[in-house]
């Protein structure tokens, strides 16, 4: 059926047309940028263990990030949401501001919505709460 | 006699394809400007080609299917340079590439970056993303119902409520992803572009679901008679109700009928009009047993009321009035169409040669075979019946329409007619590629599909 036919040519140039789009879309998001060079930013293999921590409080500290499920708005290593990425977090922010930041208390709670300051209000029943700070701070 | 449309020396041909690159352009503008809305000013910085290009799958993948709402719409402006048939088709496709681009944006993520996805468990997961979820099942869902409707035997009626319902509640669910995760949506107004644009969709469905059923209640129609026709053909008449205006259209459009039931039960069915266009306000519908609703038309009473949406298509003699003369090719009850371009043209007075290939399977069954006769006597036109079996002694054509068919009785001047095919999709496509090996320029073969839905 030649309408049929000339239907389905064009229905296949519009999406690829329609999926170059979006690639280009990527590309311009991710235009390389000096700031962006630094290791550990962007995509690519998670670092085996975080400097200066030792790899059993790290993985703790992994476990707990997993647990509560932090990776749905962040990203470390460029592993999980890169909205939010976490790295160099700990060059940033000191301890207590770190605390503030993952529990959503004190200064943070007048930043962040109601929702997600209930959602991290969870990580202070986590047991290796500790040792996620230890991880976040250990980021630099 | 000259198509003031048409600019002298420019080929039918290569306006099609400009016309073709006009919408191509217009659609992808509709579908990603509101994506490259998003860009300027965003303050995180790429998470990644990978990640981007997910997210950008997304919003276009449903922008693209916020654009599905309009095709079936019935918006006569956009839909004429095409055909209506074209539109559906370009509906069902465009679903398939829009459902996979959706596909792609969850499993670029699900298989690149789980951990954003987070858990897949509705009790735990946030609910924009159980949203999201849903929303990608249950376009899935709907594309394969309609791609395997026939082969599943789902009954067309309840077919159409469901996929029309599911499409809204799939987009609603979408959208409620999309401003929930809302990646991009960082400022008041890109929010509030992204929410007007899936308005506009959503007032679309408002429009087709209420406002136009409720504009068909204020119109109605009267069966004035049932008339039976040879082949298990039903012709009904149809005249207007008090205050409703008569239906001006031309030959070899359609209507959508509602039956029995009230316009906004979605119980509407595509019939091409019969009957003369040269007097709108008596119009005949001629429909032969096929399926469901077909089967009951015999049963109607005179006097039943019948809602009428229509005209639509672009199927006719009058799209392309500077022909030298008109070939037309019926296959069964594919001859309404052109009966109606035939007794337009008998009512106008048109002599205009004419040839008409009409195939059928024996001679007892051929719909307005009588008729047809008749028409020869008033009009400059020739009748090849085509038979599949014929009677003993019948020394007409046998078989089916094919090349040598064709080549045996087209008319002299065949390059200068305009040929209008309507029948079974495998007739149609069959004698589209006779009439190409025949040297007939694909500009000048019209066909009407009766099967796209």
């Amino acid at each position: 059926m030649l309408r049929e036919t000339r239907a389905k040519a064009l229905t296949l140039a519009t999406t690829l047309a329609v999926v170059a789009l979006a690639a280009a879309f990527a590309g311009l998001r991710n235009l390389p940028r000096e700031v962006d060079r630094r290791p550990g930013h962007g995509p690519g293999p998670a670092p085996a263990g975080a400097p200066g921590l030792p790899a059993e409080r790290a993985a703790a500290g992994r476990a707990a990030f997993e647990r509560l499920r932090c990776a749905m708005c962040h990203s470390i290593a460029g592993r999980g949401n890169p909205a939010n990425p976490l790295d160099g977090v700990g060059a940033r922010l000191d301890a207590d501001e770190l605390r503030a930041w993952t529990l959503g208390t004190g200064p943070a709670a007048d930043e962040l919505p109601e929702m997600i300051a209930e959602m991290k209000a969870g990580a202070a029943a986590d047991p290796a709460l500790d040792a996620l700070l230890d991880l976040l701070g250990s980021l630099r | 006699m000259t198509d003031p449309t048409r600019p002298a020396g420019r080929p039918a041909r290569d306006r099609l394809v400009e016309r073709g690159a006009l919408w191509l352009g217009l659609y992808l503008v509709l579908v990603t400007l509101p994506l490259f809305a998003l860009l300027p000013g965003v303050r995180r910085p790429g998470g990644g080609f990978a990640w981007d290009f997910s997210m950008a799958l997304g919003y276009a993948g449903l922008a693209m299917l916020g654009v599905q709402f309009v095709l079936t719409a019935r918006f006569r402006r956009p839909t004429a340079p095409f055909g209506i048939d074209i539109v559906y088709y370009f509906h069902r496709y465009l679903a398939v590439a829009a459902v996979a681009l959706v596909v792609a944006h969850y499993a670029i993520l699900r298989f690149g970056n789980p951990a954003a996805l987070g858990p897949a468990d509705p009790a735990e997961a946030p609910r924009h993303m159980t949203a999201g979820r849903a929303a990608v099942l249950l376009f899935v869902a709907l594309t394969l119902a309609s791609l395997l409707r026939q082969r599943l035997r789902f009954e067309y009626d309840l077919w159409r409520a469901t996929h029309a319902f599911g499409a809204a509640l799939a987009f609603g669910l979408a959208f409620w992803h999309l401003l929930g995760s809302g990646h991009y949506l960082d400022s008041v107004w890109k929010r509030a572009v992204w929410i007007g644009y899936g308005l506009c969709w959503l007032l679309t469905i408002g429009y087709v679901r209420l406002v136009r059923p409720l504009r068909l209640l204020r119109s109605p129609w009267r069966v004035t008679e049932v008339r039976p026709e040879r082949g298990r053909v039903w012709t009904l008449v149809l005249e207007p109700a008090e205050r409703t205006p008569p239906l001006r259209f031309a030959p070899g459009q359609f209507a959508w009928l509602s039956l029995g039931s009230s316009p906004f039960a979605m119980r509407e069915h595509p019939f091409s009009v019969a009957s003369s266009a040269e007097r709108p306000g008596r119009i005949e519908l001629s429909i032969k047993e096929l399926g469901d609703f077909t089967s009951t038309i015999g049963g109607v009473e005179p006097g039943a009321i019948a809602y009428v949406d229509a005209p639509y298509g672009t199927f006719g003699i009058d799209r392309q009035p500077a022909a030298e003369g008109y070939v037309f090719v019926a296959g069964g009850i594919g001859i309404a169409p052109l009966l109606s371009m035939l007794r337009t043209m008998a009512d106008r007075g048109d002599g205009r040669p004419c040839t008409l290939f009409y195939g059928n399977r024996v001679l007892e069954r051929v719909a307005f075979r009588e008729e047809l006769e008749a028409l020869a006597l008033r009009l400059d036109l020739r009748v090849v019946h085509v038979l599949l079996e014929p009677p003993p002694g019948w020394t007409g054509e046998a078989g089916f329409i094919d090349r040598e068919v064709l080549d045996r009785h087209l008319p002299p001047a065949r390059d200068r007619h305009q040929y209008y095919l309507c029948g079974p999709t495998p007739m149609t496509r069959s004698v589209e590629q006779s009439l190409a090996a025949l040297g007939i320029p694909a500009a000048q073969v019209h066909s009407e599909i009766f099967d796209w839905v």
